[in-house]
């Protein structure tokens, strides 16, 4: 089983913390913080990021109704990331490129947002790298407005340390926050450069009712390894198979297993400390089963199926998932087709297109749990407890 | 409701047999040995699944072309009056134990007759300290439990132990002291290790990746966060 690594916010000033595996968010006043857990560089600077807000991000932090919610979070990222260089903490190892979503943002051709990623990505060394990514997509676009959005990302950072009127808050600090981001929204505010020229915040898709869920593509790579043995070990039979068993458990002989059936489906947006051994531990407990994870970009999200019947996937990009949830929806209705018993691997956070939050999704996924008898657990560890009962 | 150190030394100091049970590290046999509550001598012996009763209770050395009886440290404790610390008493072996139901007995019936032939008893002032990371009441025999009526568990490192520490490690390590999941802990010993090794080889990151391996970074990035100036909070 791959190591967990956890952050140490505790560190700050000794309370204790709850840390879980999940999409990165950092509640500071009930001191949660939902991180990769994964041993792996990348992850280490995600973790450092939330750890930094748990220091700098005040417990209270005021969200104005005239800042939409994505603006702010993008510029308190990048204060929190400047105060993290100036700390001495390096992000050299960068994120996992796949978090690299400004060339994904650029290809469907939605400005506003490209802004927003790159203005919180400003001090990130794979900054240079959205760039190119995006430049390279060019679909659509002319190399002024990809010029543009880098102008006011660049503008947007620097106004965060500038010396500027009093009312705008001392530099880097929260209420410095609250006007750069001010100043952003009213920068994208009216500009809708999209190629296809719609509000990026609006609804476009729905496959639950009135639900804004993202689309769902279904994807199966190559299964090619086995997790499961077919044969176990017993002390009756016929055929001598493992004779080396006879001075331990007696068990020489093998007899035919009755698999076990059941669905898993893995929440892998932010990327969830999930890999190959998470899902051989899974695929273990229901041979005859089937485990799907899921994750996506802003409206778009991948099913993808990493173990059926007791095989699995080892190719370490299918356990590369895009950061939000937005198909949640789509994809219960995915394991309520799949055989019972239906387990949910989810912190139970439900957004809809742009990772956005709405009622509708969320009862919309509460109502297809409900009907299709699905289970929702917060861990791997959770599920396979449930197998086992 | 758990004893504050200070509380636990009040206890230890009133000479009754006192079972310590905590995480590994937090300062139970510092307490025992060398804390305030030390008065007098203080045997100390580890036990393991192999630990012969007659290490404890002694045994004859060839001396010359004789033997001699050689007493062990809780017969000496008994002869003295004195304090043994008995560390990782749950994982005494049967032979062992046997010889601690009878070492532990009330001192009003405790006696215990050598193989040469000498019947000793306690002497006033014996007291048995007992330590052991596991809860007491699962990990001991009923009949060695009984002999233990003050148990005592011990969640929070004694504070000695984290003096001079820098603080966010203090705080690190005091924070997520015996927690359930153990990927999370951080022992006073990895703390310590860090600080002397950072200073000797003047490299906070080395020193990190020796103590923590892959977790050092993050422990690290945490500690300079923690530590970062107050600008921007």
């Amino acid at each position: 089983m791959a190591r967990k690594v956890y952050p140490v916010p505790e560190a700050i000033r000794g309370e204790a913390w709850q840390i879980d595996v999940g999409a990165p968010r950092c509640n500071p006043k009930g001191r949660i913080m939902f991180v990769p857990l994964s041993d792996d560089p990348h992850l280490a600077c995600i973790r450092a990021h939330e750890t930094a807000h748990a220091v700098w991000t005040p417990e209270n932090a005021r969200l104005p109704a005239s800042i939409p919610a994505i603006v702010l979070n993008a510029v308190e990222d990048a204060r929190v990331n400047k105060l993290c260089l100036d700390a001495g903490v390096s992000f050299d190892a960068g994120v996992p490129p796949e978090v690299c979503a400004g060339a994904l943002a650029m290809a469907r051709g939605d400005w506003r947002r490209l802004c927003v990623y790159l203005v919180a990505s400003l001090d990130d060394p794979d900054y240079a790298r959205m760039i190119d990514g995006a430049r390279a997509i060019k679909d659509g676009w002319d190399v002024d407005e990809l010029d543009h959005a880098d102008a006011v990302a660049r503008e947007a950072r620097q106004m965060l340390e500038a010396r500027l009127p009093k009312k705008s808050g001392a530099p880097l600090t929260y209420p410095r926050t609250l006007h750069v981001a001010h100043w952003l929204a009213e920068q994208l505010g009216g500009e809708s450069r999209g190629r296809k020229g719609g509000n990026p915040d609006a609804p476009v898709s729905s496959t639950g009712g009135a639900a804004p869920w993202g689309k769902l593509v279904l994807d199966a790579p190559r299964l090619d390894v086995r997790a499961t043995a077919r044969l176990a070990p017993t002390s009756e039979g016929t055929i001598l198979r493992e004779p080396w068993r006879v001075t331990t458990d007696s068990a020489v002989f093998r007899h035919k297993k009755v698999p076990k059936r059941g669905s898993v489906l893995c929440d892998a947006s932010g990327s969830m400390a999930l890999d190959a051994a998470d899902i051989a531990r899974l695929a273990r407990v229901v041979p005859a089963g089937i485990v799907g994870a899921y994750g996506s970009s802003a409206r778009q999200g991948t099913v993808r199926v990493l173990a059926r019947r007791g095989m699995i996937t080892t190719a370490p990009a299918s356990y590369v998932f895009g950061g939000g949830n937005v198909i949640d929806g789509p994809a219960l209705r995915w394991l309520a087709s799949q055989p019972m018993p239906r387990v949910w691997i989810s912190d139970g956070h439900v957004t809809g297109i742009d990772d956005h939050f709405y009622r509708e999704c969320t009862d919309d996924a509460a109502r297809v749990c409900r009907e299709a008898g699905i289970i929702r657990v917060a861990r791997i560890d959770d599920a396979i407890k449930r197998f086992r009962r | 409701m758990h004893l504050t150190w200070q509380q636990i030394e009040d206890v230890v100091t009133t000479r009754h047999h006192v079972c310590l049970s905590g995480p590994p590290g937090c300062g139970k046999t510092y307490l025992a040995t060398v804390g305030a509550s030390a008065v007098g001598a203080v045997y100390s012996l580890t036990l393991t699944e192999e630990t012969p009763a007659a290490e404890l209770r002694g045994h004859y050395v060839p001396k010359g072309g004789e033997f001699v009886w050689h007493d062990g440290p809780a017969i000496r404790a008994w002869r003295e009056g004195a304090r043994v610390v008995i560390n990782e008493i749950d994982k005494a072996s049967g032979d062992a134990l046997t010889f601690l139901l009878a070492l532990l007995d009330d001192p009003q019936v405790a006696r215990l007759t050598l193989p040469t032939g000498e019947t000793v008893k306690p002497r006033a002032g014996f007291q048995a300290v007992a330590t052991c990371n596991g809860d007491p009441d699962q990990t001991l025999p009923p009949a060695l439990r009984d002999r233990f009526a003050i148990t005592i568990i011990v969640d929070e490192p004694h504070p000695n132990a984290l003096t001079g520490l820098e603080a966010p490690l203090a705080n690190a390590v005091r924070a997520n002291f015996g927690h359930s999941d153990p990927a999370r802990r951080i022992s006073v010993r990895q703390a310590w290790a860090f600080t002397h090794l950072a200073q000797a080889m003047d490299d906070r990151e080395t020193a990190a990746k020796a103590v923590w391996g892959s977790r050092g970074l993050d422990i690290l990035n945490s500690l300079a966060l923690a530590g970062a100036s107050k600008k921007g909070r």
